[in-house]
């Protein structure tokens, strides 16, 4: 297996998706990052997740059943800020507009679908 | 709204004036009636009086105060029906009463008192007429005319005063129904004059309301038809990348195993491959929200050298691998600008990328520039990308910005592309109020010139990278 730069930082790192084929890709990438992740599967199990553990960043899909990643990540904000997790939207939705949507409600980066390692792996080192 | 009030105002103008006619038409009636009574009874009465004069044999006996002898009281009885006379006084010259026809004997009335009525007339030679109302008096008519005229004998002389009671019902009757037509006519006319403008007024007005609850309604039915194709074009957008998350994300984690020669020169096929793919699909969905007017810009704070270098950064390897050359030149000292960098990047990333394509020998050359007059804060940002490619003929190059269409349609074949990339890159230009024109010489290349207006920020102190506005 080829070497890819890792993260020097051990962050926790919980990864939001309804689709298990998102989470999955976005699982092994991680690794080759050098970060291990737990995993939510709506905004209500992230918000859950987010309030009983002690993340360091969300990775956070936008498009969700039950509770969407915005209003995931305004719950998370109303109990936890300032000293919360940062919030990263991981989205298809990949217009300005949703970008300008997310930096409002509070996220602290955009990583539009499909993830490219690169920009995955910088986001995180500059968690 | 305005309108409507106007419309209530010259209506209670209507009124007013209408009611002010009425009353003036009632004035005006019954002096014309009044008036046309008195010249009946004087032309009655003169005819009464010429009668008199011709058939009263010694009136002045009568004048003198003598007693009506039996020829003369025949006389005088027939006088009482003639021309519609129904009473008469004799008076002297002087105004003395002499003979009532109603009384012959004179047992009501005092023969020889004065009556100046009567004798005023002598002196002004001219019939004197009173209209009165007889309904409250036993004998007369409803309404009648009391003339006092002279009888004046053959040689000019006045012979005698009389006094004339003619019956006026039925000439105010028929007067009075004259005016009543006429005033009517003249009502309706103008009614009419003020009626008809009203209507019409009001019905434009009507009109122009129903027109305008049409517009806001076909307005609406627009903007909801527009949301639905904003809202399909985002749902789209989103159910196209989600698969392609997994396609590339796997690619990725692929090129980090270890795989033998063979499978990563079908990884590599598998990486360009789902790479044209997803930029098919954003040109597919600009293109889409460019038709659903559902483009929003965004205004960046760019400088305009760093921000050319990012969105050509593909560029030079493109044209490396082509063995053409590529260069960017932008004017030095460009203030900072404002304008939506990602559209901006997709503009220039389609000419560059089109010039790169199309052309095999020599190169592509950006310049960009930023024009303004003076001190003013907003300027045209100019971007001319030129190739020595093949070029376009003139006949052909409003073709290019037609949707899928190629100049050679077998270089679709050999160019690739979908045919959407110059009219979507055109369509942005135009929703940030600009454009993109072409020159070209076939056989010496073409240049395609994007122009748009943008505001002037003035110069940044950090010229490293354009920063996206919080805004």
């Amino acid at each position: 297996m080829k070497e890819f730069e890792k993260i020097g930082a051990n962050l926790k790192v919980l990864a939001v998706d309804d689709e298990p084929m998102n989470v999955k890709i976005l699982q092994k990438m991680l690794r080759h990052c050098g970060l291990d992740c737990e995993i939510a599967r709506d905004g209500v199990e992230a918000v859950e997740m987010a309030l009983n553990h002690d993340y360091d960043v969300i990775l956070m899909d936008i498009n969700m059943p039950r509770m969407d990643g915005v209003a995931a990540a305004q719950e998370i904000a109303k109990h936890l800020n300032p000293a919360g997790p940062q919030v990263i939207a991981v989205t298809a939705n990949a217009t300005s507009e949703m970008e300008q949507e997310c930096a409002q409600a509070g996220f602290s980066g955009f990583i539009p679908k499909p993830v490219r390692l690169d920009q995955l792996r910088a986001v995180l080192a500059a968690a | 709204m305005a309108v409507k009030r106007r419309v209530v105002a010259l209506s209670t103008a209507g009124v007013f004036v209408g009611l002010c006619l009425v009353a003036v038409g009632i004035w005006a009636t019954s002096a014309f009636v009044d008036d046309a009574v008195e010249r009946d009874a004087s032309r009655r009465s003169l005819e009464w009086s010429n009668f008199a004069a011709e058939t009263l044999t010694g009136i002045n006996a009568i004048v003198a105060g003598a007693k009506p002898d039996m020829e003369q009281q025949e006389t005088l009885a027939r006088m009482a029906e003639f021309g519609g006379v129904f009473r008469f006084k004799i008076f002297s010259p002087d105004g003395k009463l002499r003979f009532v026809s109603d009384d012959p004997n004179a047992e009501s009335v005092s023969l020889g008192s004065h009556n100046p009525a009567a004798a005023s007339v002598v002196d002004g030679g001219q019939p004197y007429t009173v209209v009165a109302d007889g309904t409250n008096k036993p004998n007369r008519p409803d309404l009648y005319s009391e003339t006092y005229l002279p009888i004046v004998g053959a040689d000019g002389k006045v012979l005698a005063i009389a006094e004339t009671y003619l019956d006026q019902t039925e000439t105010t009757k028929a007067v009075r129904n004259e005016y009543l037509i006429y005033g009517l006519v003249m009502m309706s006319l103008v009614f009419l004059a003020l009626l008809i403008p009203s209507v019409a007024l009001l019905l434009t007005i009507r009109r122009l309301r129903e027109r305008n609850l049409e517009l806001d309604a076909e307005r609406v039915r627009a903007q909801q038809a527009d949301l639905a194709k904003t809202q399909f074009v985002a749902t789209v957008s989103h159910e196209l990348r989600t698969p392609m998350n997994g396609i590339i994300g796997a690619i990725q984690l692929l090129e980090l195993a270890d795989l033998d020669e063979d499978d990563v020169d079908s990884l590599e096929i598998l990486k360009t491959c789902s790479e044209s793919q997803l930029s098919l699909i954003e040109e597919l969905l600009t293109f889409g929200s460019l038709e659903a007017d559902g483009m929003n810009l965004f205004e960046d704070v760019i400088e305009l050298a760093p921000a050319m270098k990012t969105a050509t950064g593909f560029a030079t390897i493109a044209a490396a691998d082509k063995g053409i050359s590529f260069d960017v030149d932008v004017a030095e000292n460009t203030p900072a600008l404002k304008a939506d960098f990602k559209r901006l990047q997709q503009i220039v990333v389609n000419l560059v990328g089109n010039a790169i394509k199309f052309t095999e020998t020599g190169g592509v050359t950006l310049h960009a520039a930023l024009t303004s007059t003076d001190m003013s804060d907003t300027g045209v940002l100019k971007v001319s990308v030129m190739d020595t490619g093949p070029g376009i003929p003139l006949s052909e190059q409003a073709r290019v910005f037609e949707r899928f269409t190629q100049v050679d349609e077998s270089s679709t074949r050999s160019a690739g592309g979908t045919g959407l990339g110059l009219p979507i890159a055109r369509g942005i230009a135009r929703v940030m109020g600009g454009d993109i024109t072409l020159e070209s010489t076939p056989g010496k290349g073409s240049t395609f010139v994007l122009e748009v207006p943008v505001p002037i920020v003035g110069r940044l102190q950090d010229t490293t990278n354009s920063k996206r506005d919080a805004a």
